[in-house]
């Protein structure tokens, strides 16, 4: 049976992601990114058992290891307290949005990586002369999209650069699944198809509003 | 399951996270989270942003020939470490324009040079630290030495421990996993080039445009 989201009444689709909360209801992902401002994943390492066990002769046995793992602080969430936080979210926005009038997205940058595009083999490789940069980065206002056009000033001059590619980010590998877009307070990584040198940690990367 | 962090960063809140080898140059999950005075303990991205204004201390110890390097961040609290953290733009834009705004600066400490067949131009291995800005195998660099510049292309990152020249690339350096081939800002590192007579004085600039 399809699941539907308790908030908006969209019907969820097969493989869709979606948060299931306290109490067994689920919600979208458009409504719960709407949460992620004040309420963002927490990527952390947990102590947990091998999915494997280990053989020794006839007995088995599951080693502890260290996992990363991605805690959702709306899991915990019954649907009223989900709807508050829906709430405050949208405050929270709101305050943002008259803090960083005019800007569609504000991006803080946490470090840049250059990506090498291997046209050889794992033995002999050789390096495509295609300039692709990641930014790995945190939003914190507003809605970022691909295509989007990013500023950032510094004390000699204003650079601009359109974002090629969005991922999702879990603040500890360098890749993560494309997303079509990335709302306040979630962790992304922005792929551009030029050098990114003028891009330095703490940044703040601005999309001006049209 | 059990939380295995250091505990919620005092800047930005995320979870403080221990990298599972190697330094910063595994770089895999970025560098350390480092703990403070007070105990409590940042993230390895605010360590990152943090580090342009509080750069490892190196030491270049002739009697061991070894790097010794003391870290001035561990000397902070958790209130300075927020306190620093609304002051490192500022910081750092300063620190470009006290070098001409390049995109990324390297502060030569030593150089070796090593032979390597009859035709091909020799390996030369600067020794320093990155001052701001990030390096990345395969760009082409500047190298600022006595009024002269001298165009060259990086072509491997390595960890400054000792002042051994390179004979030789290794397979490991041909690597370009993102975050393994980086010099980030307030790390040593080695710095490799290929060229014929380039040569250089310690304090002497390395720069990125």
């Amino acid at each position: 049976m399809a699941s539907v989201c308790f908030n908006c009444g969209r019907t969820l689709e097969k493989n869709e992601y979606f948060v299931r909360l306290k109490d067994g209801q689920c919600v979208c992902r458009d409504c719960a990114d709407r949460t992620r401002i004040l309420y963002p994943l927490r990527f952390t390492k947990v102590l947990t058992e091998s999915h494997l066990p280990t053989w020794i002769g006839d007995k088995s046995y599951h080693e502890q290891i260290v996992a990363g793992q991605r805690l959702d602080p709306l899991a915990d969430m019954t649907p009223e307290e989900f709807r508050a936080a829906l709430e405050a979210s949208e405050k929270a926005a709101a305050e943002q949005a008259e803090r960083y009038a005019g800007a569609k997205a504000v991006i803080e940058a946490d470090h840049v990586r250059k990506y090498f595009v291997n046209v050889g083999s794992a033995e002999k490789p050789r390096y495509n002369k295609r300039k692709v940069y990641g930014v790995f980065s945190r939003v914190i206002h507003g809605e970022l999209i691909p295509g989007a056009q990013v500023a950032v000033s510094h004390r000699d001059r204003d650079y601009t650069a359109a974002v090629g590619e969005l991922q999702e980010w879990d603040g500890m590998h360098p890749g993560g699944a494309p997303i079509g877009k990335a709302e306040a307070g979630m962790l992304v990584i922005m792929l551009f198809m030029q050098e990114m040198d003028f891009v330095y940690p703490g940044d703040t990367l601005i999309v001006r509003g049209g | 399951m059990k939380d295995v962090s250091l505990g919620n960063c005092p800047i930005c809140g995320r979870a403080a996270l221990t990298e599972y080898s190697g330094g910063h140059l595994s770089g895999y999950e970025g560098p350390n989270a480092l703990r403070l005075k007070d105990g409590v303990c940042l993230c390895g991205s605010c360590v990152r942003r943090l580090r342009v204004m509080y750069p490892l201390n190196c030491r270049f110890d002739e009697a061991k020939r070894e790097l010794m390097t003391t870290d001035p961040l561990r000397e902070l609290t958790a209130e300075e470490a927020v306190e620093a953290n609304g002051q490192v733009v500022e910081y750092r834009e300063s620190l470009r324009e006290s070098c001409g705004f390049h995109n990324a600066v390297f502060l030569v400490d030593a150089m070796a040079e090593s032979k390597e067949g009859l035709l091909q131009a020799p390996l030369v291995s600067f020794f320093g630290q990155v001052l701001y800005g990030s390096f990345f195998m395969l760009e082409e660099v500047t190298i600022l030495s006595g009024g002269k510049e001298t165009k060259a292309q990086v072509v491997a990152i390595d960890e400054y421990k000792y002042r051994i020249p390179l004979s030789g690339l290794k397979d490991w350096m041909r690597r370009t996993d993102p975050g393994v081939q980086v010099g980030e800002n307030g790390y040593p590192y080695r710095l490799v080039v290929q060229g014929k007579g380039i040569s250089v004085q310690p304090g002497d600039l390395i720069v990125k445009d």
